[in-house]
Formats: structure tokens, sequence, C-alpha cells
């Protein structure tokens, strides 16, 4: 009974997005001045943020400050953390895309409201860090006593490795935006993986192994997201005068 | 509420299906998170039909 309801699941999960996608795609085949990167394109990500719209709207209408919805991003995430802990994986990768969501829509009302200040800015990167260290914490908690423990060390290094790496570039007055793996790739590789890895648990046993591919891929792509920012950075300071 | 007329209802919906998958997967409450994963649906159904009225009026 489980494992059918976990098929449908698949279905519906997988298939109202690709419909989504295609049917937005076919209205609006200019994604605007959205940025893609290799693993997820400027269409996909102007999907997504389209259907954001409506709840930007409700938000900037009803008052709600951007600074709210980062704080409730942290608690999605701490309550994503409980979750995975719990090992609860299904509902600790439906948490982490809630808290990549509420991530997004942060920054459009503030953009909508005219509230996208410095002080916000530096807000929302700080919190930022907290809300992904705390998701990984349950997994550290999950995994306790196992291997995967240190891929998951490393997918914290790496994840923090990346935004350092920026935010130091740009305090040197280079652009960093670059790489493989930025933070809406790293919300969708655990918030999908944990999903599917527990529909396919669910359909034919095993030990969460697409949640240990995500992790592993994680730990991997996103330490190399942050040597291709230095080699960048680095590329981009030689023969600049010293500090 | 009226900003989320048609999509809006829509993603809602799916959002609200997905936390209800979730309870059901990974818990014991297969009646609730059941209950939970109909009213995601029911939200989806009604935002798919505000877009077909919207598009209706708008032709």
């Amino acid at each position: 009974m489980r494992a059918a309801f976990a098929l449908l699941n698949l279905g519906l999960i997988l298939g109202a997005p690709i419909i989504g996608m295609r049917l937005y795609w076919r209205a609006h085949p200019d994604t605007g001045d959205v940025k893609g990167s290799r693993l997820l394109s400027s269409r996909a990500r102007a999907w997504y943020f389209s259907n954001l719209d409506p709840f930007e709207a409700l938000c900037a209408r009803a008052g709600i400050e951007p600074i709210a919805i980062t704080y409730a991003q942290v608690v999605v995430s701490v309550a994503a953390a409980l979750a995975y802990g719990a090992g609860l994986i299904f509902s600790g990768g439906f948490l982490i895309l809630c808290a990549g969501t509420l991530d997004i829509l942060d920054g459009k009302v503030a953009r909508r409201v005219g509230g996208a200040s410095r002080r916000g800015a530096f807000l929302d990167s700080v919190t930022d860090r907290y809300a992904e260290f705390v998701g990984y914490a349950g997994l550290l908690v999950f995994f306790t006593g196992d291997w995967r423990t240190w891929a998951v060390l490393l997918a914290v290094l790496g994840g923090t490795m990346v935004s350092y790496t920026r935010a130091r570039a740009e305090g040197l007055g280079v652009d960093c935006e670059i790489g493989l793996l930025q933070r809406p790739e790293r919300f969708v590789l655990l918030g999908f993986g944990s999903i599917f890895s527990s529909l396919a648990t669910c359909m034919v046993g095993g030990d969460q192994v697409l949640l240990t591919v995500s992790i592993v891929l994680l730990a991997l792509l996103s330490n190399l997201t942050a040597l291709q920012r230095i080699a960048h950075v680095s590329r981009a300071l030689r023969g600049a005068p010293h500090a | 509420m009226r900003e989320l007329r048609g999509k809006g209802w829509r993603v809602l919906g799916y959002f609200l299906w997905m936390l209800g998958a979730g309870v059901v997967l990974d818990s014991d409450a297969v009646c609730l998170g059941g209950a939970v994963c109909v009213g995601g649906a029911a939200l989806f159904a009604l935002g798919m039909m505000q877009a077909r009225g919207g598009a209706g009026r708008m032709a």
C-alpha cells in the first residue's frame, strides 16, 4: 500500500513541475534577466520564480517584512534538521525545499517593496549560513556512526567555502557569481535527493541510496565550486596592486 | 487572498500535497496525512478551475 502511494507521489512530484515548466516556457520563451547555471537553467529558474509571484504580491500587500521571511527560513531549516534527526527523510527534504523557497521569496519581496537594503542583504547572507548548517546538522545526527557523516561534513565545508570565497572576492572588488553548485542547486540536490530517496526506499528498499548519492555529490561538487571560485579570483587579481 | 488566484492556489496545493505525503510515508498517521493530501489536491483543483475561468473571460 505504502509502495503504491510512493509510486503515485513519484509521478505527481515529477509530473506536475514538468507540465508546469513546459506550459510556462511556451507562454514565456524569454527568461528576462534571470541568470542560469549548468545545473539549473535560466528557464527553470524563471519558471520557479514565476510560481512565487502570487506570494510575493500577498506578502507585500500584507506588509510582511522581508527579514521576517528570512527568519521564517531559519525556523523551517530547524524543523528540517529535526525531521532528518528523527529519520523522517521525505519530510526533511520537503522542509529543505520550503526553506529554499523562502530564501528566494525574501529577496523578491524586498525588491518589490523597495526595501532591498545593505542591512537586509547582510542579515540575509548570515542567516542563510546558519540555516544551511542547521539542515546538515540534522543529517549528521541521522548518519551518526556511519561513513556518510564524513560526506556531510565535507558538504558543510564546501557550502561554507562557496559562500566565503564569494564574500571575500566581492570584498576585494571581484565579481564571483560562478561555479557548478551555488545555493539554489544545493537546495534542489538535497531537497529532491531526500524526497526521491525516501520514495525509492518505500518502493524497492535499501538504505537511503539516493540521499547518499546526493550527499556525496554535494560534498564533491560544492568543494569543486569553491576551487573554481578560488582559481577565478586568483586569475582576476593577478598583477593587482598590493593591499 | 485574491493575489493567490489561480497559480497561487495551485502552488500551495502542490506543497500541501507534499506535506501530507511526508506524513503518510514517514509516520503511522496515515489518516492525517491522507486528509492533508486531499486538502492539497482540492486547492490545486481550485487553482486550475480559477485559471481556466480567467482564460475563458480573457477569450
